[in-house]
């Protein structure tokens, strides 16, 4: 069930893709389609394939395009909002890592989850280089 | 047969049918990189036959695709440089630097 809804979500981002006319939509839906294909591998229990789609391949390639497509056409337009949900993103992950750091370990939960910290702090640093791509289309325009 | 392989070739159709109509560079990047994902989502049955042989597939696409990739953005920033558009018919316009 999970699996078909995982695959679904890639096809429907890969048409999306397709089918948006701003450049960076398109390139923000191809990473959401990257991201399922991963979480698809998740699922199948290939950790290690799914640790080098999202980190490697989404983390450099897609940034690299999504980069790419910002700077050639689309998001001049709306550099105000692309800064405005950067910033939007980078306080809620700096607030989920507060308080994934504060909270005490108390009981252990019944399925373990990993440690979290690490991703945490992944998205604290991805969120923190789109806000300071933010702030440069934002100074262009 | 396998859902992963049916939407991985429908992901690579349509980064193919992208690639034959548009005329804007950075939309080939896009098309090119959504080709890569439909082989990475049509290469995911393999995790029940060979897990090592799928941890080495999807490690040979993601470098194949850092290298497709950079190529393009290096064409792309070649062409919006030189002629300060991305359309494909100006890739060659400009002049040798």
């Amino acid at each position: 069930m999970i699996d078909l809804l995982l695959l679904s979500a890639a096809l429907f981002f890969g048409l999306l893709t397709v089918y948006s006319r701003d450049n960076v939509y398109s390139a923000v839906s191809l990473a959401s389609a990257a991201g399922a294909v991963g979480a698809y591998y998740a699922y199948l229990a290939q950790f290690a394939p799914a640790f080098l789609v999202f980190v490697i391949y989404i983390g450099a390639v897609m940034l690299l395009v999504i980069i790419t497509a910002a700077m050639y056409g689309g998001v001049q337009r709306w550099g105000g909002r692309y800064f405005l949900a950067a910033t939007l993103v980078f306080l809620a992950a700096a607030a989920l890592g507060v308080l994934l750091w504060e909270t005490p370990p108390t009981k252990p939960t019944p399925v373990q989850l990993g440690d979290l910290l690490p991703a945490v702090m992944l998205l604290i640093g991805v969120a923190a280089v789109s806000l300071v791509v933010g702030i440069e289309v934002a100074r262009r325009v | 047969m396998n859902p992963g392989v049916v939407v991985g070739f429908i992901l690579i159709l349509l980064g193919l049918y992208s690639i034959a109509t548009t005329r804007n560079l950075v939309r080939i990047l896009i098309a090119l990189e959504l080709v890569t994902v439909g082989a990475f989502a049509a290469l995911a049955p393999l995790a029940s036959v060979d897990p090592g042989l799928l941890f080495y597939g999807v490690l040979l696409l993601v470098m194949i695709s850092v290298s497709e990739a950079s190529i393009l953005a290096a064409l792309i920033y070649r062409t919006y440089a030189l002629t300060k558009n991305t359309d494909i018919s100006t890739v060659t316009g400009g002049r040798e630097v």
